[in-house]
C-alpha cells in the first residue's frame, strides 16, 4: 500500500483540474477502476464516460490469473460492451486496445460487436489481439476506418495462419504505422495496402507467412520482418526506406532481393537455425548471398546430417548502392555465411560508420571445431577483410556473442580483426562477451 | 539563457537547450528569435515557485541523458536508472502532483505530464471510494440514498465482483 501524505490545506485539488486532464489520469487506471470513480462525487459521476484511452486486457481482468472459464470470458466481453455503450457519443477515442486471448469460444459474437462499436468512436490508435475468426469478421471495418493512424493486429491463436487475410476494401488515408502478427498475407493485400495508405511510414510483420513476391512502396520509412516465413521469392523495392530489419526469417529455399534502397541508413539482418517438425532442417539455414551484378556467389552448402535437406535461402542485391548506409548489424550462425554477407554489404556501402557482428548460437550436433570452421570460412574471410580495408569512414566495430556460442570462435574472430585494424587505421573495437558487464574495449 | 518568472515573482534562469523540452517554451522562443534580450523572459503565471524548481530538476535529469548509447544492454541499464529516479521524483504529495500536471499541461511537456498522471492514477488504484475521498479530499455531496442505491444501480455491471 502506498503511504500518502495527508493534504494539509484540506481542499480537493484533483477535482479542480480541467476535464481533459482528469480523463487523462483515468486513462492510466484499469477500465474497471476508472468506471468505479463515478461514486466519488458529482463531479466524477460522468467523468469516466469521456476517457480518451481504453485498454481492455482479458488477462488483467481476471482476479485469479489463468482462470479462463467461459463465464469469465462472457462477463469480460459484456463489460467492454457496457463501457463502450455508455461512453460519451461525441468524443472521439484516442487509443483503443483490446486483448482477448482465448480462442476457445470463437463463435461468440460479442467481441465483434465491441470492436465495431469502438470503431464508431473514430479511434486514432487501434490495437487488437484476438483469434483469427474475429479478424475475418472485423478486418474490413478496421481497414476502412478513416481516422486510424496506427494499427496493431495480432492473431493470438498462436499457430501458423492458413487462411489469407482478405479484404475487398482498404482505405486508410491517415495510417502511419501498421503492425501485423501471426497472419498470412498475399500480394493482393500488399498492393491494396500501399495504394490505400498514402502516408504509411512504418510496417512491421511479426511471424507472418508471406505469400508475397513484391513489396513496393515509395513512402515506407521503416520495415521490420521478424520471424516471418517466406513462401515466395520476395523483392523489396522501397526507395525511401531508412530502417530495415530482417530477423530470424524462415526462408525454405526462397530468397529476398533488395532493390532501389538508396535511402537506407540503418540495417539489421540476423539469420539463425530453423526448426521444422522438431527436426533441424539445416545448420546452414542462413542465406547464401548472391550479388547479381558482380557475380559474386558462393557454393551451396550441403550437410552431414541425413535429416537435413539442402536449403539455399538467399539475399540478393540488384544494383543496390547503399550510399548513405551508416549502421549495419549482421548476425549469423555460420561464420562463412557471415563473412560473405559482410563482404557484400561493405562492397556496396562506402559510408558505413558502425558495423556490428553477432555470432549466433548453433545446435550442438553441427558445431565443428573452431579450426575446421575457420578453414571453411577462410575464402570468405579474405573477401571480407578486403572489403573492410577499403572502408574509409568506419569508426566502430562491435562483435557480440549471443548466449551459448562458441567463445573460441568469437575470440579468434576478434583477434584477427583487431590485428588487422591496428595495422591500418584507428577503428574502435568493442567485444561483448556472454556477460554483458564484462566487455573489452580496445582502441 | 532564458528566464522564467513564476506567479510569486521568483526568477529562474535556464539554458535554452534545457527549456526546449517544453514545447510551449520552444514555440515562444522560435517566435521571438532574433529579438532583444528582454524578450527572452517568459512569465509562467499559473504556477508557484515550488513547481518550476521541480520542473527544472526534471528537465536537467532528462537533458543529461546521453542520446547515443553503444549497446542495447547498456541502454537498458540507463533506462532502469532513469525509471528509479522518476519514481523517486514523483513520490510527493497529491497537491504537488496536481500542480505538476497543470504545469506540464500548460508548458506542454508530454513525458512529465504522463508521469505525473500515472502517479495520481496509482494513488487511486485499489482503494475504496472512502479512501480515495479522504486522500484527495474529494467532498462526497451525494445523499445517502444516491450513494447506496441510485449510482450503483446506474452502472451495476461494474460493481459486482464477478471475476473471482
Amino acid at each position: 500500500m502506498l503511504k500518502m501524505e495527508t493534504n494539509l490545506s484540506g481542499t480537493d485539488m484533483i477535482s479542480d483540474l480541467p476535464d481533459n486532464l482528469l480523463t487523462h489520469i483515468l486513462s492510466f487506471l484499469r477500465p474497471r477502476e476508472a468506471v468505479q470513480t463515478c461514486i466519488l462525487s458529482k463531479r466524477w459521476r460522468t467523468t469516466w464516460t469521456s476517457m480518451p484511452v481504453l485498454r481492455f486486457d482479458y488477462e488483467k481482468f481476471l482476479v485469479v490469473p489463468k482462470k479462463r472459464t467461459k463465464e469469465n470470458w462472457v462477463k469480460f466481453v459484456k463489460f467492454v460492451g457496457q463501457v463502450l455503450q455508455n461512453r460519451e457519443r461525441l468524443l472521439s477515442l484516442d487509443i483503443f486496445e483490446f486483448n482477448c486471448y482465448p480462442s476457445r469460444y470463437p463463435t461468440d459474437p460479442f467481441p465483434i460487436q465491441c470492436i465495431l462499436l469502438a470503431l464508431k468512436f473514430n479511434p486514432r490508435v487501434f490495437s487488437l489481439c484476438a483469434s483469427s475468426e474475429v479478424f475475418f469478421y472485423c478486418a474490413e471495418p478496421i481497414f476502412s476506418c478513416a481516422s486510424l493512424q496506427n494499427i496493431l493486429l495480432h492473431d493470438t491463436s498462436f499457430r501458423e495462419a492458413d487462411k489469407f487475410l482478405e479484404l475487398k476494401i482498404l482505405k486508410l488515408p491517415r495510417l502511419k504505422k501498421l503492425e501485423l502478427g501471426w497472419l498470412r498475407v498475399d500480394d493482393n493485400l500488399f498492393q491494396m495496402l500501399f495504394l490505400g495508405c498514402p502516408v504509411l511510414d512504418e510496417l512491421e510483420l511479426l511471424r507472418c507467412r508471406l505469400h508475397v513476391s513484391l513489396l513496393y512502396s515509395e513512402v515506407l520509412n521503416s520495415l521490420v520482418l521478424s520471424g516471418c516465413h517466406l513462401e515466395k521469392n520476395l523483392v523489396i523495392s522501397t526507395r525511401n526506406l531508412v530502417h530495415l530489419v530482417i530477423d530470424h526469417t524462415r526462408s525454405d529455399g526462397f530468397y529476398f532481393s533488395l532493390e532501389n534502397m538508396a535511402s537506407l541508413v540503418d540495417v539489421r539482418i540476423e539469420y539463425s537455425n530453423v526448426y521444422e517438425n522438431h527436426h533441424l532442417v539445416s545448420s546452414n539455414c542462413g542465406w547464401n548471398i548472391h550479388n547479381h551484378p558482380s557475380n559474386f556467389s558462393m557454393p551451396d552448402l550441403t550437410l552431414e546430417n541425413n535429416q537435413a535437406k539442402k536449403v539455399s535461402g538467399k539475399i540478393s542485391f540488384n544494383r543496390s548502392d547503399f550510399k548513405i548506409l551508416k549502421s549495419l548489424h549482421l548476425g549469423c550462425s555460420d561464420l562463412s555465411n557471415l563473412f560473405n554477407s559482410i563482404a557484400l554489404f561493405l562492397h556496396n556501402s562506402p559510408n558505413l560508420k558502425k558495423l556490428s557482428l553477432e555470432v549466433l548460437s548453433k545446435p550442438e550436433w553441427c558445431i565443428k571445431s573452431s579450426k575446421e570452421e575457420w578453414s571453411n570460412a577462410k575464402p570468405n574471410y579474405e573477401k571480407c577483410v578486403d572489403a573492410l580495408l577499403k572502408q574509409k569512414h568506419l569508426e566502430v566495430v562491435l562483435i557480440m556473442e549471443s548466449l551459448f556460442t562458441r567463445e573460441e570462435t568469437v575470440m579468434k574472430l576478434f583477434q584477427e580483426l583487431y590485428s588487422l585494424a591496428t595495422s591500418t587505421r584507428k577503428i574502435t573495437f568493442i567485444v561483448f562477451a556472454q556477460d554483458s558487464s564484462n566487455y573489452h574495449h580496445v582502441c | 539563457m532564458i528566464t522564467l518568472i513564476s506567479s510569486d515573482k521568483r526568477k529562474f534562469h535556464v539554458l535554452e537547450e534545457v527549456a526546449n523540452q517544453s514545447l510551449t517554451i520552444r514555440d515562444v522562443i522560435e517566435d521571438r528569435r532574433g529579438r532583444r534580450r528582454a524578450d527572452r523572459i517568459i512569465l509562467v503565471t499559473n504556477i508557484n515557485s515550488k513547481i518550476p524548481e521541480k520542473v527544472i530538476v526534471y528537465w536537467l535529469r532528462h537533458f543529461l541523458m546521453p542520446e547515443e548509447i553503444a549497446h542495447a544492454s547498456m541502454s537498458h541499464k540507463k533506462a532502469e536508472k532513469l525509471k528509479k529516479w522518476e519514481a523517486k521524483f514523483f513520490d510527493t504529495d497529491i497537491d504537488t502532483l496536481n500542480d505538476l500536471i497543470l504545469a506540464a499541461d500548460s508548458l506542454d511537456i508530454p513525458s512529465l505530464f504522463d508521469g505525473a498522471c500515472e502517479k495520481v492514477s496509482d494513488i487511486l488504484k485499489n482503494r475504496s471510494a472512502e479512501e480515495v475521498g479522504e486522500i484527495s479530499k474529494i467532498e462526497n455531496e451525494f445523499t445517502h440514498e444516491e450513494e447506496e442505491e441510485e449510482i450503483p444501480s446506474e452502472n451495476a455491471w461494474v460493481w459486482r465482483n464477478e471475476f473471482a
